[in-house]
């Protein structure tokens, strides 16, 4: 323990030097750019500028991009909040959430919300890390196969049940995005399924391109049915930092998202994705207010926001104390260790010291890096993205279908995300909530590997289900997460018959928002 | 929303939970493993038939009791309910982006994208040309800055012919 706090303070005092500090700013700054823009993310920027990284010692490297991973935790915030476009998964119901500000003209506020949670989840995090790092990295070892398939089911029965309406349409959405990873190379025997002959489809279609047209472009797509322009009002931010009311108020649910993220990033398999969804749904459990859920909830979207930057922290665990990538960012992170000769593993501590101070040096001084810059971009950010809504939707159209296509060159991946946007669109006009279908995307392929994988483990015996406890456990919460629409409408049902008559409504039908009661 | 076309959407959805059921059934359980590659697919394929089924029954059996067809909306709201809803513009932004990108590999980004940009821009009801013309170009020297100059992308910029 003294010497992991060591490593702490060597990390940190490492990362205040003039050329890693410099690499660390341009980092986030990096994040943020890239990930304000729909349809990338700092992944894309990690991937492309990973070669610039060969000429850097690996401390240097590693303080770099720990600098983008940070920025673009924040930088993901900016469209999600500004225009309803979550740029991953893992911030989707912020985007939910956030946009609702946003519309009432609190955008810079729902900013300054995400700049808090994000700097206290990273921050917690990343001394979360230095603290737990080998007590969590021997309990990650013993995360299996059926673990890791109990995990994946619990995070898309949360997005299913609290995505939308109808939780019925959700877990429809769900087992949809599933089916889609199954058209391609079978996990197990890598023989091709439901290719139709068709050599494009044999190899599996692109996730990225199908996750970011089901978001990004149905979003977009969904934006043009009416066409005005913002009221000018909106681009006026007012104070962006919340007060220490608000703050008292936000203080429980990022908490709460920050415990819940820190430790599903420690879990190999997992990451930011499933951590969000729990964490939104654990908030929304607790939360005397559940019926602002969906309509611009505080508790949720600083629920949600902190336990997707809270993931950075835990994700480094498996990546550093195990050498198994804990999240997309992280296997990048390992490529760059194995290119200059470093072995993350149980041993890193003795062997490559500085790698692991510059780790935390980087996600440390990155957090506080990114909350200067983060603060600084939220005013020209809100002003961007306000001044004219035709622009600012076509033009993230347009950028979200180049970055598709610089991926691999690839015409085919821009139309699969072009379908994939429609019937996105499609789905969210009639309550089917793609949420839940994008995190199958991501989910879906684990969700069988482990299955199959855990079942040849125990020779086809389904009893490991039963009698290991994690998996107990984790099912038990995701059959609870399953009941709790069911026996919510119940409960609330027998409050109705039992209550007294309400006063005298009539209907007031909207051709196309449903039917609105009026009270007389 | 309108009952009829949710009633069309789930049953939508069954047919093609049953196709879908079928084709997995193709794959037989060849392998020397307890579940085999066609098990998930047809457990999907029950789920989601099952899913469609509910909605298609729930709204069948309300289906007297509702004095009209539209019914409490389960779809996400528009921005602003001030405003008229065209449901056609969205199918037509859809056309764009991809005469967009049939055009990308053809005559490269810096003729296409303004192309693409004032067309949609011109879907969402602007008229005024400067601000068309100034958007497109505007639009057009950022993406070529990020993608071909600072992410080094290599992307298709003038028409190859």
């Amino acid at each position: 323990m003294d010497s992991l706090i060591g490593v702490a303070v060597n990390g940190v005092l490492a990362a205040i030097h003039p050329l890693p500090l410099a690499l660390i700013s341009l980092g986030v700054i990096i994040g943020i750019i890239v990930g304000a823009l729909p349809g990338l993310s700092a992944l894309t920027a990690m991937a492309v500028l990973t070669p610039i990284t060969f000429g850097m010692v690996p401390t240097n490297a590693v303080f770099f991009f720990m600098g983008i991973i940070v920025g673009g935790q924040f930088g993901n915030s900016l469209p999600a909040v500004l225009i309803g476009t979550p740029g991953t998964p893992a911030s989707i119901m912020s985007a939910v959430e956030g946009y609702e500000f946003q519309k009432r003209g609190e955008g810079g506020k729902a900013l300054g919300l995400s700049l808090v949670s994000s700097t206290v989840g990273q921050l917690l995090s990343g001394i979360g890390f230095v603290l737990l790092v080998i007590p969590l990295a021997d309990f990650s070892v013993q995360f299996l196969f059926p673990e890791i398939f109990a995990l994946s089911v619990l995070g898309l029965t949360t997005a299913a049940t609290l995505a939308g309406r109808n939780p019925v349409k959700g877990i429809v959405a769900a087992a949809f995005g599933i089916a889609l990873t199954t058209i391609g190379p079978d996990p197990v025997t890598s023989r091709p399924r439901f290719s139709f002959g068709y050599l494009q489809l044999e190899v599996g279609l692109d996730i990225v391109s199908m996750i970011v047209g089901i978001l990004v472009v149905s979003e977009l797509i969904h934006a043009a049915r009416q066409s005005f322009n913002w009221p000018a009002g909106q681009r006026a931010t007012g104070r962006i930092l919340p007060t220490l009311s608000e703050l008292k108020k936000a203080s429980g649910p990022m908490g709460l998202g920050t415990v819940i993220g820190f430790f599903i990033g420690a879990l190999p398999g997992a990451g930011a994705s499933v951590a969000h969804f729990v964490a939104y749904g654990q908030a929304k459990l607790f939360s005397r207010h559940p019926e602002r859920f969906g309509k611009g909830s505080m508790e949720g979207f600083v629920a949600g926001d902190a336990a997707n930057n809270a993931s950075s922290g835990g994700e480094l665990i498996p990546t550093l104390g195990l050498g198994i990538p804990g999240g997309p960012g992280m296997v990048l992170v390992l490529v760059v260790l194995l290119i200059h000769g470093i072995t993350p593993g149980p041993g890193l501590l003795q062997s490559a010291p500085g790698v692991l101070e510059a780790t935390v040096g980087g996600l440390l001084v990155g957090t506080v890096a990114m909350f200067v810059f983060g603060y600084l971009s939220i005013r020209p950010a809100v002003y961007l993205f306000s001044v004219s809504r035709p622009a600012v939707y076509v033009g993230a159209l347009v950028i979200s279908l180049i970055g598709i296509y610089s991926l691999r060159s690839s015409s085919f991946d821009v139309y699969v995300s072009l379908i994939a946007g429609t019937m996105g669109y499609f789905m969210r006009r009639y309550g089917y909530p793609v949420a839940p279908t994008a995190l199958a995307l991501i989910l879906g392929g684990l969700i069988e590997e482990n299955l199959r994988r855990g079942l040849v483990m125990t020779f086809g015996s389904f009893t490991v289900f039963f009698t290991r406890p994690a998996v107990v456990v984790i099912l038990a919460l995701s059959g609870v997460v399953l009941l709790q629409p069911a026996v919510t409408f119940y409960l609330r049902k027998r409050r109705r018959t039992t209550a007294p008559a309400a006063p005298h409504e009539s209907i007031d039908v909207s051709a196309d928002h449903g039917i609105r009661r009026k009270q007389r | 929303m309108d009952r009829r076309a949710d009633l069309f959407v789930a049953v939508v959805i069954l047919v093609f939970s049953v196709l879908y059921f079928l084709a997995a059934t193709s794959y037989g359980d060849t392998s020397r493993e307890p579940l085999g590659e066609g098990s998930l697919p047809r457990a999907l394929a029950v789920i989601m038939a099952l899913g469609s089924g509910w909605v298609i029954f729930r709204r069948l059996s309300a289906w007297r009791r509702e004095w009209d067809h539209w019914v409490p909306s389960e779809v996400e709201q528009d921005d602003d309910p001030n405003f008229p809803v065209s449901p056609i513009r969205p199918l037509l932004m859809v056309g764009v982006a991809v005469g967009y990108v049939v055009m990308l590999p053809a005559i490269g980004i810096v003729v296409s994208t303004p192309l693409a940009v004032m067309a949609g821009m011109r879907l969402w009801g602007v008229r005024e040309w400067r601000i068309l013309l100034s958007v497109a170009v505007g639009l057009t020297a950022a993406i070529y800055g990020l993608f071909a100059g600072f992410l080094e992308v290599r992307l298709p910029l003038w028409p190859a012919f």
